[in-house]
């Protein structure tokens, strides 16, 4: 989760004000837990991770990246706007508007992109990303 | 080598250093374009293997992350285009090998990175990171093998250089030498030919540098030593010339100081000799009273060798005169055959004494020729007197007169002793005999030829002698031009004067001499001739006497001590009775000169001593007669 960050570049406004990169966690506590305890201390850019559990509807719009292990509607409709990385594991979660899906193949996690939405959003993708993706959609 | 080099010519050398210099600069240029090639492509490949795993560890940067070796080989196989690229390895931050690429045929990758050393190959290990983040390091490796194809490309480059530039050093070489060469050489072909013969340096064209002053100062050197040379020559040539003139000049004078030594010899001898004769016969005379043969013989004898004294002294004279030019011959027309007879009457008697068959043959015509008829018959008893003197007894000699075309030739051959082939072109001259030794056959002063050539080319004849050698007897052969446009009425030769006992008989004489010897003479042939006859030693004496008595002719020697005869003459002119005196001058300078002097003295005669008695009566009588 930590290593989608550093191929993603966010729009500037993303960072007007902050110095720190929110990954928040929509789903089960454990996987929070996990996660901060791998990014303590993790700086990516000179910049601070914070990982946020949960966040509520009006402060969502605060987070660089959301994964989301129960994917709503709501929030997916709600976020599809915003420069925000949604990294998910449904099957269906590109087709709901994610950027970033992943799947286990062979025992090994792959991901698929979707362009269109990564360009909604307003991030851009690294090329490298895109060449370890399994699938891209949208690609022109 | 270096002899090699040395011994060349220098046109060569030129080229050879022409070549060498541009082949060394270009070695030397090329090695180091090498040289530099190799660093900077080192350089290059160094970048470029940086830059190589530079790029590729931008582009495995999230396969590392995202731990996909398969999409990190893939990325990494895109060196496959790259052949000097050995091989890339991925490594973890924990320096464990996470993918690598490796060219067929060669070393996989080491476990850990690992930077390999040496020339053969160039390494490169670059960080992977991703937003500060170090996901690991990519160590790439090249080899050098492109490095020998660029060197075969520079030094081939550089090789056409060095033929190119090498073909045209050496045709600017060859052609650009021939300004300092060819001089050079010519002048080494030039100097090779000094000396011989000449000095002189053929024209050399040099350029105005050291080459051109060496030319010119050689060309200068070799003129000055031309000159000098020329100089020496000319004067040893002018020595050797003096040399010569002056050994020719010691023969010659060595020559003539023998011939007059022998001449004086034979003087003295000829001189002599009827001296022996005439004091033997007045020494006999002295003794007493001599029968009238005797005596008779006596005077015979002295009167005959006194005439051979008289003759020698006369030839001495006449050679005198000759050499001195001062021989004056009386031209007129004459009849050539009148002193031919007179000659041929005077050496019959000789010639007949020995036997000798005496030829004369002459003309019935006259031969009329411009001469001095007793210098002619002088030529023609010379000629006679020599060959009955070189004749043994019973021989023969043959006297011709004949006209050739425009001359008169008189030829003299006899059976005489001949004359060698080594003498015949001596024979006319002076002092000259063919026997010059003390013991020698033959009298005579060696005169007589000599008198007779010069009195002919006087007469403006040649003379010639020709004899088969000794033994063959002798021809001698006078030329005399003929005298054709000629009054014969002026030919009229002089009536010879008679001397007879009363030729002078009646006319008084004053004889003035110094020598008693010859006043007693003069004194006795004119009183034998009838004269009255008084003598005087001297001038003053003369004089005296000429004041005591006048006489009708006065006969003065010239040269005598005190008063000469020219004085004596003024004196007794300035005297009353001595207005009108008829004097004759005697003198033994029979020169044309003092003939001349003393007609303008006022002598009305001149005799030279020795004198004839019938010339002297002869001119006696004619002074008397006031002709």
């Amino acid at each position: 989760m930590l290593r989608f960050p550093q191929f993603v570049a966010w729009p500037a406004a993303a960072f007007a004000t902050r110095s720190t990169l929110e990954i928040c966690v929509n789903g089960p506590g454990a996987s929070v837990t996990a996660l901060r305890e791998i990014t303590a201390g993790e700086t990516l850019n000179g910049m601070r991770l914070t990982v946020r559990d949960n966040p509520s509807e009006r402060d969502v719009a605060s987070c660089h990246v959301l994964v989301m292990a129960r994917p709503s509607r709501e929030l997916m409709a709600q976020v599809a706007h915003l420069p925000i990385l949604t990294v998910g594991d449904g099957a269906a979660f590109l087709d709901d508007g994610g950027i970033i899906q992943l799947k286990l193949v062979d025992r090994r996690v792959r991901f698929e992109i979707s362009m269109p939405a990564a360009a909604r959003a307003g991030l851009t993708l690294s090329s490298q990303l895109l060449r370890l993706a399994a699938t891209v959609r949208g690609e022109r | 080598m270096k002899r090699w080099y040395d011994a060349l010519p220098v046109h060569r050398k030129l080229v050879a250093v022409a070549l060498a210099t541009t082949m060394l600069a270009l070695l030397a240029a090329t090695t180091g374009l090498i040289a530099l090639d190799i660093w900077r492509y080192r350089i290059s490949a160094a970048d470029d293997i940086r830059s190589l795993a530079q790029v590729i560890a931008e582009n495995v940067a999230a396969a590392l992350a995202f731990e996909d070796p398969e999409a990190a080989t893939e990325t990494m196989a895109t060196t496959r285009v790259r052949p000097a690229v050995i091989r890339v390895c991925l490594y973890l931050p924990d320096d464990t090998l996470f993918a690598s690429y490796a060219r067929p045929r060669s070393e996989p990758c080491a476990p850990s990175p690992y930077l390999s050393p040496g020339w053969s190959m160039l390494s490169a290990r670059v960080p992977v990171t991703r937003n500060g983040r170090a996901l690991g390091s990519v160590v790439a490796d090249r080899d050098l093998s492109d490095l020998g194809a660029r060197i075969a490309v520079t030094a081939g480059a550089g090789l056409f250089t060095l033929i190119l530039a090498g073909g045209l050093a050496f045709a600017l070489a060859q052609r650009l030498h021939r300004s300092v060469s060819t001089p050079i050489a010519e002048l080494a072909a030039a100097a090779r030919q000094i000396g011989s013969p000449s000095y002189a340096i053929p024209e050399i064209h040099a350029n105005p540098d050291e080459i051109g002053e060496l030319v010119q100062s050689l060309t200068g050197m070799m003129q000055r030593l031309q000159d000098a040379n020329n100089g020496l020559v000319k004067e040893i040539d002018e020595r050797r010339r003096v040399e010569a003139e002056r050994e020719t000049a010691l023969v010659r004078e060595r020559e003539a100081g023998r011939l007059k030594d022998e001449f004086l010899a034979a003087v003295s001898h000829e001189l002599r000799t009827p001296l022996n004769a005439i004091v033997g016969w007045v020494q006999i005379l002295k003794m007493g009273d001599p029968d009238p043969d005797t005596l008779q013989k006596a005077v015979a004898t002295i009167g005959r060798n006194a005439h051979a004294q008289a003759r020698v002294i006369e030839d001495l004279v006449d050679v005198s005169r000759i050499v001195t030019g001062k021989l004056h011959l009386r031209f007129q027309a004459l009849d050539l055959r009148l002193p031919i007879e007179a000659a041929a009457e005077l050496n019959r008697p000789s010639a007949l004494a020995k036997s000798i068959v005496f030829d004369v043959r002459l003309p019935n015509e006259m031969c009329y020729v411009n001469g001095d008829a007793d210098r002619l018959q002088q030529v023609v008893s010379n000629l006679l007197s020599n060959a009955v003197k070189f004749s043994s007894a019973g021989g023969r000699i043959e006297l011709t007169l004949q006209r050739v075309e425009g001359a008169y030739e008189v030829r003299v051959a006899d059976t005489g002793i001949g004359i060698s082939a080594d003498f015949l072109s001596h024979v006319f001259e002076r002092f000259r005999q063919s026997d010059g030794s003390m013991t020698r056959e033959y009298g005579g002063l060696g005169l007589g030829l000599a008198i007779v050539k010069e009195l002919t080319e006087l007469h403006g004849g040649a003379v010639w002698v020709t004899s088969g050698g000794p033994g063959t007897g002798s021809q001698f052969l006078v030329r005399l031009p003929a005298l054709v446009a000629f009054d014969s009425a002026r030919a009229e030769p002089a009536p010879e004067a008679a001397l007879s006992v009363s030729a002078l008989s009646g006319v008084r004489v004053l004889a003035v001499d110094d020598n008693s010897d010859a006043l007693d003479v003069l004194a006795t042939t004119l009183a034998t001739a009838g004269a009255s006859v008084r003598t005087a030693r001297h001038g003053r004496e003369a004089v005296a006497k000429w004041n005591e008595d006048p006489a009708d002719v006065l006969l003065c020697d010239l040269a005598m001590p005190h008063m000469d005869g020219f004085a004596v003459l003024a004196m007794i002119r300035s005297t009353r009775s001595g207005g009108g005196v008829r004097a004759i001058a005697l003198t033994a300078h029979a020169s044309q000169d003092y003939v001349d002097r003393s007609a303008a003295a006022g002598f009305v005669g001149h005799i030279a001593k020795p004198f004839a008695a019938a010339e002297l009566v002869a001119a006696v009588a004619r002074a008397a007669a006031g002709e």
